[in-house]
């Protein structure tokens, strides 16, 4: 508000919001002007809308840090396919479509690195997303500390048609997954890990393949 | 877009496996070991060396030997040759 019409106010003893709020909004108007009329609007609350609040960004991320700096391409594919894998299999997903995901890396050195993609068509399916998102690991500038794979955008629960018939092999995996969950449940977080083979190649032992633990 | 789940992301450390483990080996002088964790050797079926590394800061050099213990175990154990230690290994 102008400093003329703070003092206008003042001299006519509104002290506080609360007395300027209390005035009919008219005669605020006519006295002070469109100035004097948001005042007095943003004294008795602003709008009388509903207050959304910010919706966060996407907050389904699985990350995997390297024991060492890994700068091989098939390696790093390896450990997206793992991430990718996992972070489907996380129930907050729920049953959801991926619309929109990301890739990105802490680079050694400290840089960092993110790319994203956003599908025309929501899918689930982890040979599509790997299409989409993986070629962009051949644009890592540099070798990476930790692999982090977020869902950005998810469809909502009936954003596509689903399924007739049950896949073949899905009872098969849903047991699986409740077995699974019953050693987690026994044994306690961490206990169940899965074998990636990162680079079967080499020929220090050590460095073919890592464990990475799965608690989803 | 997602709606906040409470738990939002997982950073997994990745582990190593078959990893090096300590051991306790006796050798003859040219090298080859007779003694693993107290267990004589009772035969040595193959050895073999990997150098690598050589062009980082951490270069690599190991003399391993695939040995059969006298309580019939298979193991492998070799020597790092970077700090005179003798590890046994899984998976070499």
């Amino acid at each position: 508000m102008e400093p003329r019409h703070r003092a206008e106010l003042h001299e006519l003893g509104v002290k506080r919001v609360g007395q300027l709020a209390g005035l009919p909004g008219a005669a605020v108007a006519e006295r002070l002007g469109p100035d004097g009329r948001r005042a007095w609007g943003l004294a008795r609350g602003g709008k009388a809308a509903r207050v959304r609040g910010r919706r966060p960004p996407a907050e389904i991320v699985e990350a995997l840090e390297f024991p060492e700096a890994v700068g091989n391409e098939l390696t790093l594919r390896r450990a997206f396919v793992a991430l990718l894998e996992t972070l489907l299999a996380r129930p907050e997903r729920a049953d959801r479509f991926v619309r929109k995901l990301a890739v990105s890396a802490r680079l050694v050195g400290g840089g960092s690195w993110r790319r994203s993609v956003t599908l025309r068509d929501a899918t689930t399916e982890p040979g599509r997303l790997k299409a989409a998102l993986g070629p962009k690991l051949a644009e890592l500038p540099a070798p990476v500390l930790e692999l982090r794979l977020e869902l950005v955008e998810l469809t909502e629960h009936d954003g596509q048609q689903l399924e007739l018939l049950p896949t073949a092999g899905g009872e098969l995996d849903t047991r699986l997954r409740e077995g699974l969950r019953q050693v987690r449940a026994s044994t306690g977080s961490g206990s169940v890990n899965q074998v990636v083979e990162v680079a079967p190649w080499s020929r220090i032992p050590e460095t073919r393949a890592l464990f990475v633990p799965r608690d989803d | 877009m997602v709606t906040h789940s409470g738990n939002p992301g997982t950073v997994r450390a990745a582990g190593r496996l078959n990893q090096p483990r300590a051991a306790v080996v006796e050798a003859r002088v040219d090298g080859t070991p007779v003694r693993v964790n107290r267990q004589p050797v009772v035969l040595l079926r193959e050895e073999w060396r990997v150098i690598d590394r050589w062009w980082t800061e951490e270069p690599l050099s190991r003399r391993y030997f695939e040995v059969v213990l006298q309580s019939g175990e298979n193991a492998v154990v070799f020597r790092d040759e970077t700090c005179s230690c003798w590890f046994t290994q899984r998976g070499a």
